[in-house]
């Protein structure tokens, strides 16, 4: 991106949708609500606030990720839904009776984030999202506008913000930081996969010491 | 009001069932408890309970078996844990399992299903150790992992406040005669190995410091919190400070030719003791004792 001007992103976003909306599209948004989640949340507040916030509750997350949910979503009058897995904690454990996020972190994934998403896009025919190309190597080769293995519409808007441009975007409407940022949290998810940030490791906290980088939204749920 | 019991079966538990059956302004008591322990003593017995409880067997990570009943409630008192005293230390997992993330799932569920009141009991160890009575205002340094696992399912019902009544009761170790009453409590476990053994075992050299509370005095206060509608959202419940030692000296009083077994002599170990608010054990209506009294009761209820 060459020069970022607030307004015309939203005018860009706003015309983006209206496509779909112009059909009686049925949209959604997800978000993790961290710090980097707020200006999109903020941009659909403001040119699109009727459609549904889906936040996948994993029911691993920091108590201060649900306290910063709901402000956020009293702050930007969002509708914001929960969507749980339909498997019981009491059967997310191994033969050993280990939570799967403590042995198989794929499979956690899965139950509590991929599976209940997939289900809720039943619901819906368009699925926006705020992956940004400078995150990882996977979202870098993603496309603003892609399909789930299922048909439905994936929006990415966001897609060519850099991380300054979000850091830009707060400032300008003064967005709330997730409250653990300051205490060196960087990348925040689940409680037990997430690390503070540790200068020597780039990957800024998330399934610290694997390979894994994704959670399985952006690489299940999407047309390769 | 209709109450929902975590734990229910449990060493609290059934004398709490027992108690708030008796409260006319409790119309149901759903007892949910996933007989963990195999203590049944909440469901026989000579005296009959009272028509408006309903025991559900269930796991409090079984999210949806535990939203069914909660829906039915207004009032959630939370005591389900993993506790292996004196074990605190060990399989770290299941202390975080159950104490954490089974306390992060029933705020979840209690948030979305109107509860109106919740009592959650944690316990004094999220003070960790001190030379000093911890108040409501101190900074709780847990050390034990159990103490931890606790401390951090405190954190998830502080989120409920802006939504319902929450209480924290930080509670003492418990002792006294009860239907499920447990015996890796320091003073129930003195007072079963005097009436048996005649021998009592003492870590360290016996100075340190516990508090107490008798498990009467907890059903009291329960009740009282649930009149309540107080602006205190923390509660140390204990009615004594006492020295393993002292309390040791209480039991002589009973069993004259008690003999102790001092294990480790040398140390002196840490102490854990927590302000007494003596104007809330008033208002609970407390029964207040002398620790060799409370033995000697105790004692009355070995069948021989």
């Amino acid at each position: 991106m060459i020069k970022f001007d607030i307004e015309k992103e939203h005018d860009r976003i706003r015309a983006d949708l209206q496509q779909w909306r112009a059909k009686n599209a049925k949209i959604c948004i997800s978000s993790s609500f961290q710090t980097h989640s707020i200006p999109l949340l903020h941009v659909i507040s403001k040119v699109a606030p009727d459609i549904d916030v889906l936040f996948l509750d994993t029911g691993f997350h920091f108590p201060e990720t649900y306290g910063f949910k709901d402000e956020i979503g009293r702050l930007l009058k969002l509708n914001i839904i929960s969507l749980r897995s339909n498997i019981p904690k009491i059967k997310q454990r191994n033969s050993e009776g280990v939570f799967y996020y403590a042995d198989d972190p794929d499979h956690c994934c899965f139950l509590n984030k991929t599976q209940p998403m997939n289900d809720a896009m039943q619901l819906y025919d368009v699925w926006i999202s705020g992956v940004r190309r400078d995150q990882n190597a996977n979202r870098k080769a993603m496309e603003s506008f892609t399909r789930t293995p299922g048909g439905k519409m994936r929006y990415h808007p966001i897609l060519d913000w850099s991380n300054k441009n979000i850091h830009q975007y707060r400032k300008a409407f003064k967005l709330p930081p997730h409250p653990l940022e300051k205490e060196g949290y960087l990348s925040i998810g689940c409680e037990p996969c997430t690390q503070k940030y540790n200068p020597q490791d780039a990957r800024e906290g998330r399934w610290a010491g694997m390979k894994k980088t994704e959670c399985g939204l952006h690489t299940d749920l999407i047309t390769k | 009001m209709n109450i929902l019991i975590t734990g229910a079966a449990g060493y609290i538990g059934t004398a709490l069932v027992e108690t708030l059956s008796r409260n006319t302004e409790v119309q149901h008591i759903i007892a949910y408890d996933n007989l963990s322990r195999e203590n049944l003593g909440l469901l026989f017995g000579s005296e009959k309970l009272s028509e408006k409880i309903t025991f559900v067997k269930g796991e409090i990570l079984d999210d949806k078996k535990l939203r069914a009943q909660m829906k039915k409630c207004d009032v959630c008192i939370h005591l389900a844990a993993e506790v292996s005293t004196p074990y605190a230390d060990v399989n770290h997992h299941l202390f975080e399992q159950i104490n954490h993330w089974g306390t992060a799932g029933i705020c979840t569920a209690a948030e979305e299903c109107g509860i109106q009141k919740f009592i959650y009991f944690s316990s004094a160890s999220v003070f960790g150790f001190g030379t000093e009575e911890f108040t409501a205002d101190d900074n709780p340094k847990p050390v034990s992992l159990y103490g931890k696992s606790k401390l951090r399912g405190e954190n998830h019902v502080n989120r409920l406040k802006d939504q319902m009544q929450v209480c924290i009761v930080r509670c003492a170790n418990v002792f006294g005669y009860g239907a499920s009453m447990r015996f890796d409590a320091v003073l129930n476990k003195f007072n079963f190995d005097a009436r048996f053994k005649n021998r009592i075992t003492l870590q360290g050299d016996g100075t340190q410091y516990r508090s107490f509370i008798h498990i009467d005095n907890v059903c009291k206060a329960v009740n009282g919190l649930l009149k309540e509608q107080s602006e205190e959202s923390i509660v140390l419940l204990a009615d004594r400070n006492e020295r393993i030692i002292d309390a040791a000296n209480a039991l002589e009083h009973v069993y004259p030719d008690l003999e102790r077994i001092f294990i480790s002599s040398h140390l002196q170990l840490n102490s854990l003791r927590l302000e007494i608010s003596e104007s809330f054990n008033q208002n609970a209506g407390f029964t207040m004792k002398p620790l060799h009294e409370h033995f000697a009761e105790f004692k009355t209820h070995f069948r021989f």
